[in-house]
């Protein structure tokens, strides 16, 4: 249990995804200009990394591992990562229209998102070594965490971009520049969880 | 209905040829897989080999079975977390690999690698120790995963030279005041890298209790 | 041959992957911590590039339509995992270095977006020189921002130190002078009105940290796709509804001369809100 705690913490402010990892750039900086958009996006990843998490571990686990095969680890997850987007889709828009309505613009953009791939991989290499049960539990733990940990940045981020937007920046600094420099600042604030875990 | 149909059709023909362009690429990897097996597995034996002729100049190395078992039984203390030194519970470190030392023909220790958990990952290291249970040498493997600047400096000598000379009757610990020595067995950490200093010194403090339980 | 030049060209200033299209920003930002890392970041990107786009391009006429971006992907995540296992058989220092990054480049938008745009449409030769191109103009944006923030955080270039131990500024090889780095580049480059994503102003809504208009990532083109087609149906719809006012106008012209001003004021409403828009 205590371990599990230690992976929540780490994963979600002391290695943030975004900040300390630079996974999941490009969504970060690319759909955070209102705190709406950004919270579905950060929602929709939540979801799809946490079931990628789910199915990628005892793939890699009962499949990959013992036919000698974890070479093949890229091009696996990334197929059933492709794969699970459109299939997670196509169930939302059946049986949950409103959640699809809120989400689906957001899921096709997920599948070239790094974030997901790179827990996935991550997961495997740090717990494989592990009993299935222990194992898997801490890769959907930290799968979880870890977008959790995506969307409290995007949605902090997309809040001072709100506040920030009649700002007076220099000339050349509008744009992207004012938007990496906030991410710089916010990086340094996440610095300070490093003495925690 | 005819348009049905080939519909039906494209789906199979897409079906089918992506399939084959998968099947293709597996076995391709397949072969490169093959291909580069051996060099991979030469050229970690060979940095591994690299790494403990640095750490125990002019000795020849040989697993030992004896040795093997302590160390399985050690490695399982040491997840338990029951083995404590410098204040500090060792339940990160681990010892992948212990091989008897010897010169000339003669018992002279042993070389290790071993690992703890830095700042971002694993931080490996080898070690050599000689028969008083002495550091001969050490080098850091791998620190990749560490600050670089900052934790990724412990693979430079003028820092991990430190531990060179530590015993295994001292807990080695890190001290942040410049103030360290050998024969107080303390360890001047990295400025701003006191998470990597600190795994380094695990990683030494859980091999010298090894060395420590094996003279025993 | 002429070509081949201008693809080149085009790949290392004109549409610099990293400067001006604003591609790739994961790497870009986390493995340039040291110069080297970043050539050797961009050098194994350039592999897989060149490699994907010869495969794509000679593949073109057999992968169907519909399934080309998994077939794509596939192409580019074997690829991806070939140069892997090459660099752990004869690079294992950079390997490690580069760590999960490099299966990471399956992700990379430069990759499949050259795949989309240029391999899956044209022939052999150019696409492969595409590929040389765009991975060198990558290759070349990683170093520098790599020099940069080697310069400043551990005071050498290319691991060799030049300048004392104490006026390392250690911020800038940590994650938070990525950024900073990364904002003075893209700043400076406002500055002097070079081309750029950035340099359209703040209008960029999705994706790449640029406007849709010049990126080529798939997915914002994906997404440049669906909005164009949403924008295509509005403007349908609004053209057909005009023209039933049209119509009715007509009808109602014949029916009472009464009706027309008021009509006619409408369609010229209706006319003037599609000006607006």
């Amino acid at each position: 249990m205590g371990n599990l705690f230690v992976i929540i913490i780490s994963s979600m402010l002391v290695s943030n995804v975004v900040l300390s990892q630079f996974l999941g750039i490009c969504p970060f900086l690319g759909v955070s200009k209102k705190i709406e958009t950004a919270a579905g996006m950060g929602a929709a990843v939540t979801f799809v990394i946490t079931i990628a998490s789910a199915i990628t571990y005892p793939i890699y686990y009962f499949i990959l591992e013992p036919a000698g095969l974890d070479y093949l680890e890229t091009i696996a997850f990334i197929l059933i990562i492709a794969a699970l987007v459109q299939f997670i889709e196509m169930v939302l828009k059946k049986f949950m229209p409103a959640l699809h309505a809120s989400l689906g613009v957001y899921l096709p953009l997920i599948t070239t998102n790094c974030a997901v791939l790179g827990v996935a991989l991550n997961n495997v290499t740090d717990y494989a070594e592990e009993s299935f049960g222990y194992g898997f539990a801490c890769s959907v733990v930290r799968g979880l965490f870890t977008a959790i940990g995506f969307l409290i940045a995007i949605v902090i981020m997309a809040s001072i971009r709100e506040r920030c937007e009649y700002n007076d920046v220099p000339k050349s600094f509008q744009g992207t520049p004012i938007v990496l420099v906030t991410a710089s600042l916010m990086a340094i604030a996440f610095c300070g969880f490093a003495g925690l875990v | 209905m005819a348009n049905n149909k080939t519909e039906k059709n494209t789906l199979v023909h897409d079906t089918i040829s992506l399939f084959v362009i998968t099947v293709v690429a597996g076995l391709l990897l397949g072969i490169v897989f093959t291909v580069t097996k051996k060099p991979i597995e030469q050229q970690e034996a060979k940095t591994k080999a690299e790494a403990y002729e640095a750490v125990y100049e002019g000795a020849e190395f040989a697993e030992d079975p004896d040795t093997d078992k302590a160390l399985e039984a050690y490695n399982e203390e040491l997840a338990a977390g029951t083995v404590t030194k410098g204040g500090e519970v060792l339940s990160d470190v681990e010892i992948t690999e212990a091989l008897k030392a010897s010169v000339d023909g003669q018992d002279a220790g042993y070389v290790m690698t071993c690992s703890a958990k830095g700042y971002g990952g694993e931080v490996e290291l080898a070690l050599g120790i000689d028969n008083e249970g002495t550091v001969k040498g050490i080098r850091i493997t791998s620190c990749s995963n560490e600050t670089p600047g900052l934790g990724q400096n412990s693979a430079k000598e003028d820092w991990n030279g430190q531990f060179i000379g530590m015993t295994t009757g001292q807990e080695v610990a890190v001290v942040k005041d410049n103030t360290g020595s050998t024969e107080s067995g303390t360890i001047n950490a990295i400025s701003g890298a006191t998470i990597t200093s600190r795994a380094v010194t695990r990683a030494v403090d859980g091999a010298l209790g090894f060395v420590a339980g094996l003279s025993e | 041959m002429n070509s081949c030049t201008e693809r080149l060209k085009n790949g290392i200033i004109t549409e610099n992957p990293t400067f001006v299209m604003m591609l790739g920003m994961c790497p870009t930002l986390a493995v340039t911590s040291s110069a080297i890392n970043g050539l050797g970041m961009g050098l194994s990107t350039t592999a897989v590039l060149v490699m994907s786009n010869l495969m794509i391009s000679l593949l073109r006429k057999l992968i169907p339509d519909k399934v080309r971006i998994p077939a794509f992907i596939v192409v580019v995540a074997s690829f991806v995992t070939v140069v892997q296992l090459l660099l752990e058989a004869y690079l294992p220092s950079l390997n490690s270095a580069l760590g999960v990054y490099i299966p990471l480049i399956v992700v990379n938008c430069i990759i499949l977006g050259r795949a989309e745009a240029y391999a899956s449409k044209n022939p052999v030769l150019p696409s492969v020189f595409d590929g040389i191109g765009m991975g060198l103009g990558f290759t070349f944006g990683l170093t520098c921002i790599g020099i940069c923030r080697e310069v400043l955080g551990s005071g050498a270039i290319f691991g060799k130190t030049f300048i004392p131990d104490n006026f390392h500024i250690t911020f800038f090889v940590l994650a938070p002078g990525a950024f900073l780095v990364l904002s003075f580049l893209t700043a400076l480059q406002n500055k002097l009105k070079m081309p750029s994503a950035t340099n359209v102003g703040a209008q960029g809504d999705i994706a790449c940290g640029g406007n849709c208009a010049q990126c080529i990532g798939t997915s914002c083109a994906a997404n440049k796709g669906i909005l164009e087609a949403e924008r295509a149906a509005e403007k349908a719809a609004k053209a057909k509804a005009a023209k039933e006012a049209a119509a009715k106008a007509k009808a109602a012209k014949e029916a009472a001369k009464k009706q027309e001003g008021k009509e006619k004021s409408q369609v010229a409403a209706a006319a003037a809100k599609e000006k607006e828009d």
